[in-house]
């Protein structure tokens, strides 16, 4: 799968050639830095995308890319739940939340008005709201915002898809709420088996529910692993650059961070060649002038000329 | 009143006192919904705030959105009002000054924000950004001398002088960052409030923005006041910590102390709520642990606010408990049953 946004002189290729597979049931974390691709990567999925996309994306194996607006819009009612950053993107501000909610049941499954409001009372109650009666009389801004992003998980869920994708969704809030939230995500995927994919900026969020983790940057993944193999010990350069930079209040007073110098390459960077080099705390000539290719290394799937040994990245 | 933040300083804290910063029994309060007809419901947002900042030290402020902890860190710097207490710098009283009188003093006391672009003039070149507060506060200073000036503080702030000609809209989040920070420090202030001022960047970015601050600080010996929602940051930044919970202190202490034995139940939920990557994975929620929600900081809970989603709460916690010291410990907190340092999980 590729993104690419036309500009005045060449095309910013926001996700560049990203292949990965997510199984029924399981929960996978999406981690990088602003620029990575990591939303647009998954707009693209749900045809969200205002860029150029090509490449395929198959949901049990019906291809997504090429539907029509009107198909894709049934996916993504029906199929995909989609839970954003700020809830009030999702939510109208002059519909009581019962009509937001009952509304995806009645066009997506055909069910009455009573059978789907039914359901939305059930789906509240499932989303850990203390008062379901009193939420659906509500309209959005009288919810806090955690309240909202349960209300907004509920609406995703309304239909019964098969995978819910929440891109930011705990950014925003406090970090009891997040921690609430998170543990809703992983109570939800084990009581209906649905599939998430959990994007974020923050490795911590990630690395706390997801089964595995894929570790984007400058649209191509640097990385992909199980949770723990990836935290103990990354084999990407950035992976490690990236954990040791994170601050963990678990940390000794005295330890270091260590920051990551410069910042992304240039939209219009030649690339093909690795486009962390100039970042990485051991680039070689090679990486500079060769673009590295995708290697299997115990669980890891590393994007690196000189992935680490275990004993380095344990270091 | 005694001192709260150098704990195992007290003769070096009682220099401090003249020399940084001393706040006493601060409150902090807004009208709301005020209107033609009636003056609005007055909202504390600061309830009773004593610290001292000792020069050279950092205090970290932590707490959910709403706990008052940006309307204390305005209120110290006078851009909000000050309804009861005393704050004074190096010894001189700076609550209560109107704009006019306070102006000399923002020279000695500035801020770095949160979001570095909407904090910094778009319409302004980088050296201008750097230059501005030099022509407010030293009109003195020479068109050379400021222009070497602003030169010293790109090299201090890790930038090339290349930025100089450009606008804040060109600069990458950390590089904006950067020139906030130094456009805070070029007038060689006393004392540094910085709001939340790493929450917008990139976690690879941060790091090298803390370690910048950290570096000035100690270079300058700058007094710091540091405001953040990550415990981490602040175990990493700061020298004390003061956990504000409803516009009240409930605990604080030096960081090693509180964040690693809280003595309050809601310092304690904060930790537990701090995500890492190898900290722990969060399990699915417990059955019948239904969320609780803040309380509204209008009509706080009366006596201990935090009572409403404290698992130790008894009947004892509707009267207001005290921040006083804790046993065996060099830290204060406001609760009736603090956390022991033995069953500190």
């Amino acid at each position: 799968m590729s993104v690419s946004f036309p500009s005045q002189d060449h095309h910013v290729l926001a996700v560049d050639g990203v292949s990965l597979s997510l199984a029924a049931g399981r929960i996978l974390g999406v981690v990088g830095e602003s620029g990575s691709g990591k939303s647009q990567l998954f707009k693209a999925v749900c045809g969200l995308s205002q860029g150029a996309v090509s490449g395929s994306a198959r949901l049990e194996g019906r291809e997504l890319i090429g539907l029509s607006n009107k198909e894709l819009g049934k996916v993504r009612g029906k199929e995909i739940g989609y839970v954003l950053q700020d809830p009030m993107t999702s939510l109208n501000p002059f519909l009581q939340i019962r009509t937001q909610l009952t509304e995806v049941a009645v066009r997506h499954l055909g069910l009455s008005k009573s059978d789907a409001l039914n359901r939305a009372r059930g789906l509240l109650k499932k989303v850990q709201i203390p008062e379901p009666e009193r939420t659906l009389r509500n309209y959005p801004h009288e919810l806090s915002g955690g309240m909202r992003q349960r209300v907004v998980i509920a609406m995703a869920l309304m239909a019964e898809p098969k995978v819910l994708i929440a891109d930011e969704p705990t950014t925003a809030l406090d970090a009891t709420v997040q921690l609430q939230i998170l543990r809703l995500l992983k109570s939800l995927n084990e009581s209906t088996g649905v599939s998430v994919v959990l994007i974020s900026h923050d490795i911590g969020v990630v690395s706390s529910v997801c089964d595995e983790v894929l570790v984007m940057y400058a649209g191509r993944v640097a990385e992909r692993a199980a949770v723990d193999d990836l935290i103990a010990a990354p084999r990407h350069p950035y992976t490690h650059q990236l954990i040791e930079s994170t601050p963990d209040v678990g940390h000794p007073k005295t330890k270091v961070l260590h920051g990551i110098p410069g910042g992304l390459p240039a939209p219009d960077t030649d690339r093909e060649r690795c486009l962390f080099a100039d970042r990485c705390f051991q680039s070689a000539p090679v990486c500079f002038s060769q673009r590295p290719s995708v290697r299997q290394i115990a669980s890891h799937q590393t994007l690196c000329h000189f992935p680490l040994e275990e004993e380095a990245a344990l270091a | 009143m005694r001192d709260i933040t150098a704990p195992n300083e007290s003769s070096a804290a009682s220099e401090g006192r003249t020399n940084g910063l001393s706040v006493e029994n601060v409150s902090v309060t807004y009208m709301t919904g005020s209107s033609f007809l009636s003056s609005g419901t007055p909202v504390r947002a600061v309830r009773n705030a004593s610290f001292t900042v000792p020069k050279g030290h950092t205090l970290g402020i932590v707490g959910e959105s709403g706990c008052g902890k940006s309307s204390l860190a305005r209120a110290l710097v006078g851009l909000a009002p000050v309804s009861e207490g005393r704050v004074s710098w190096g010894g001189q009283k700076i609550s209560g000054l109107d704009e006019k009188a306070f102006r000399p003093l923002r020279k000695d006391i500035q801020m770095v924000f949160q979001d570095p672009y909407s904090s910094l003039n778009p319409k302004l070149k980088v050296f201008d950004v750097l230059a501005e507060p030099l022509r407010t506060h030293m009109p003195e200073l020479s068109r050379a001398e400021m222009a070497q000036r602003v030169g010293e503080i790109l090299e201090i702030v890790g930038l090339q002088k290349e930025v100089m000609t450009r606008y804040s809209h060109e600069l990458s989040g950390g590089q904006a960052q950067r020139i906030g920070i130094g456009r805070a420090v070029i007038t060689r202030p006393g004392l540094l409030l910085c709001d939340e001022s790493v929450s917008a960047l990139d976690v690879s970015v941060q790091a090298t923005i803390l370690n910048l601050l950290k570096k000035l600080q100690a270079d300058l010996d700058l007094s710091m006041i540091f405001i953040s929602h990550d415990l981490g940051v602040i175990k990493y930044i700061a020298d004390s910590v003061a956990v504000l919970y409803l516009g009240q202190i409930v605990e604080s202490g030096s960081v090693e102390d509180v964040l690693g034995a809280p003595s309050h139940p809601y310092t304690q939920l904060l930790l537990q709520s701090s995500l890492s990557p190898d900290g722990r994975r969060v399990t699915a929620a417990i059955d019948g642990a239904e969320p609780v929600e803040l309380p509204s900081n209008t009509a706080p809970p009366k006596g201990c606010a935090f009572r409403t989603r404290c698992p130790r709460a008894q009947e004892k916690c509707k009267a207001p408990p005290e921040l006083r010291p804790m046993p065996g410990s060099a830290h204060r907190a406001a609760c009736h049953f603090p956390i022991l340092s033995q069953e500190a999980t």
